[in-house]
């Protein structure tokens, strides 16, 4: 199968995901509605607490809620490839969809990857939304650059990983029903301690070097320091101080960190999605109706 | 000789719930498809049918044997063998995306296999108008009735023309009308015009009588005959079945008075007695003496020649399959 194929099927599983999406209509415009919420809930707790948090922030420039917003931008993509491979197979799975796809011609990672692409445009749409509200209620940030780009796209790429790791684990172990291990570990340590709501520094030690466990914390770290702070600066991740010592700057560390933990659970994550799929095969649980 | 699809010595074992032992579906199937043929599965439920489908269609591994599609491995050249076959089985939503239209549905598939918007076009039209689709066409997936998500899918058998279609139970859901209209597109269109070769399952032994050039009879994961539908009949051909209706239920007295005649199988069913016997003639005074000294009235009594029906009952049920 050559690459316009492949890409024309990947449009018509976002075609088809967007028509899900929109498909009952109030809960669609609540959906859209709950961003601006959101947004404007975090904007009062900013104004309320940053003045007593932003000297924790030099890093990060200073501003508390320019920290959250991108943080939480970044936070809504990332989270959506931990989370988009897992449930577009039980989508599919308990929708008794999923062996009627199998059985066509292609690719059945390639299925998975292409089941994935459209809860990621979703998020993209609502992270604009997301991004254009808090300009209209004062976000500044620097422009976007090269530097930024490459690091949330490694990043993107190693929660993507972790989404086809906890997927596998569907039929691996069985782990049907919303959750799994995987995904809920690297959730509850992206939520918790990656420093999405509050900068790393308050958190005890050893926190700090759980928190390198998600792809998350270098993220939130290197893009807040590129497009709000400085790229050099003090340290702000436990881990740094090595990389510091061989004349990285933190950014890079972070980049360099992610590069490797995406080199690493790229692969793994290809591999257990197929064994995954291999089980399926072989004890007749693609389908629950087997 | 080219066979489309050859099955061998497949096996497969399911765990059963809590990994409480093991269920063994399909116990070393073979058999061979030749090119073009319409070659029919029947079996009751829980007999292996679908699985071997589902084998076949690469969604299921066997545990041994192997399996070739258009002369693919199923599982060594797994995407070619996908690729030459066309899928379509039952449940309550059959592939179909809830959200979707028939037509949209149907163009999403076809576009799984790569076939271009235009083709699709026509290929749709034209099922529109075998398969009487236009009322549903532009209908949500989510509001049609079973019989109608049916006929939406079995439209896919009309737009995706691989080499091979694995077909279970077609008619399942259909009305009378549109269940011959089905056996006519697979008879007429299918086989003969797109020369594709067919693998069905099916409880119906009048469909299987009527479309297939030759039948395996499947139970409890073993194909236990298998042969044209009018080979089998005449294996048993001797073989014929008196229906008798009495005014009450026969008591066990009877029964065993009855079982003691020159018969093959007795099946009772309230008042109604089916008796398998290669020996009618001498039976039948046997057997209305019998029933008058009970002081039973006959409400009705008939005799014929075994349909394939009655050879798959027989066999299935099967004391005497070691008679044929």
């Amino acid at each position: 199968m050559n690459l316009f194929k492949d890409l024309r099927i990947v449009y018509y599983f976002i075609k088809r995901y967007f028509r899900v999406w929109t498909y009952f209509k109030v809960n669609f415009v609540l959906e859209l509605i709950q961003v601006v919420i959101d947004l404007a809930t975090m904007a009062i707790i900013a104004s309320a607490a940053g003045k007593y948090i932003s000297y924790m922030l030099k890093a990060y420039g200073g501003d508390y809620f320019a920290f959250i917003v991108l943080g939480l931008v970044c936070n809504q993509l990332l989270s959506v490839a931990l989370t988009a491979p897992r449930s577009a197979i039980e989508d599919a799975f308990w929708g008794r969809r999923i062996e009627i796809l199998f059985s066509s011609p292609v690719n059945p990672t390639f299925l998975v990857t292409a089941f994935s692409i459209g809860p990621i445009v979703r998020e993209s749409v609502k992270t604009l939304i997301y991004l254009l509200t808090a300009i209209l209620l004062g976000l500044s940030t620097k422009p976007l650059n090269i530097l930024s780009t490459v690091v949330f796209f490694t990043g993107f790429l190693a929660c993507m990983g972790i989404g086809l790791i906890s997927a596998s684990t569907l039929y691996l172990l069985e782990a049907k029903g919303g959750s799994d291990p995987v995904n809920w570990i690297a959730s509850i340590v992206a939520r918790l301690l990656s420093g999405l709501y509050y900068p790393l520094n308050i958190l005890p030690e050893w926190c700090r070097w759980l928190s390198l466990i998600v792809p998350h914390t270098y993220v939130f770290d290197a893009e807040r320091r590129i497009l709000l702070g400085s790229v050099s600066g003090e340290s702000s991740l436990p881990i740094h101080s090595v990389f510091v010592a061989l004349g990285f700057s933190p950014v890079l560390a972070d980049l360099v960190l992610l590069a490797i933990y995406a080199g690493v659970v790229l692969p793994l994550s290809y591999y257990l999605i197929r064994k995954g799929f291999e089980k399926a095969l072989r004890d007749g649980r693609l389908s629950w109706w087997s | 000789m080219k066979y489309m699809i050859i099955a061998d010595n497949l096996t497969k074992r399911f765990k059963k719930e809590k990994g409480k032992g093991i269920i063994e579906a399909l116990k070393g199937i073979s058999f061979k498809v030749r090119k073009g043929e319409i070659f029919a599965i029947m079996g009751p439920n829980g007999a292996g049918k679908t699985t071997l489908l589902k084998i076949l269609s690469c969604v299921i591994r066997p545990d041994e044997g192997e399996a070739w599609i258009n002369g693919y491995h199923i599982i060594k050249e797994r995407s070619k063998a996908k690729a030459s076959c066309n899928l379509i089985i039952g449940g309550s939503w059959l592939g179909l995306h809830y959200a979707y239209t028939v037509k949209e549905n149907l163009m999403f598939f076809g576009r799984l296999y790569g076939i271009p918007k235009e083709v699709l076009l026509k290929r749709i039209e034209f099922a529109t108008e075998l398969l009487d689709l236009k009322n549903i066409l532009n209908k949500e997936a989510i509001f049609l009735s079973t019989g109608e998500m049916h006929k939406a899918i079995l439209a896919k058998m009309l737009l995706i023309k691989t080499p091979v279609l694995l077909l279970d139970e077609p008619t399942r859901s259909l009305d009378p009308v549109l269940a011959n209209k089905v056996r006519a597109i697979l008879t007429n269109i299918i086989s003969k015009e797109y020369k594709i070769t067919i693998l069905m399952t099916s409880h119906q032994a009048v469909e299987v009588e009527t479309l297939a050039d030759r039948v395996a009879f499947l139970n409890k994961g073993k194909i236990i005959a298998c042969d044209t539908p009018s080979n089998l009949k005449k294996k048993i051909r001797k073989l014929e079945k008196i229906s008798i209706k009495l005014n009450r239920v026969p008591s066990e007295k009877l029964i065993s008075k009855i079982k003691k005649l020159d018969i093959e199988k007795l099946n009772l069913n309230d008042e109604l007695i089916e008796i398998y016997t290669r020996e009618l003639e001498y039976i039948t005074p046997n057997l209305i003496e019998l029933i008058k000294k009970e002081d039973l009235k006959i409400v009705s009594l008939s005799s014929e020649r075994i349909s394939l029906e009655d050879v798959f009952k027989f066999l299935v049920e099967g004391e005497c399959y070691e008679s044929i």
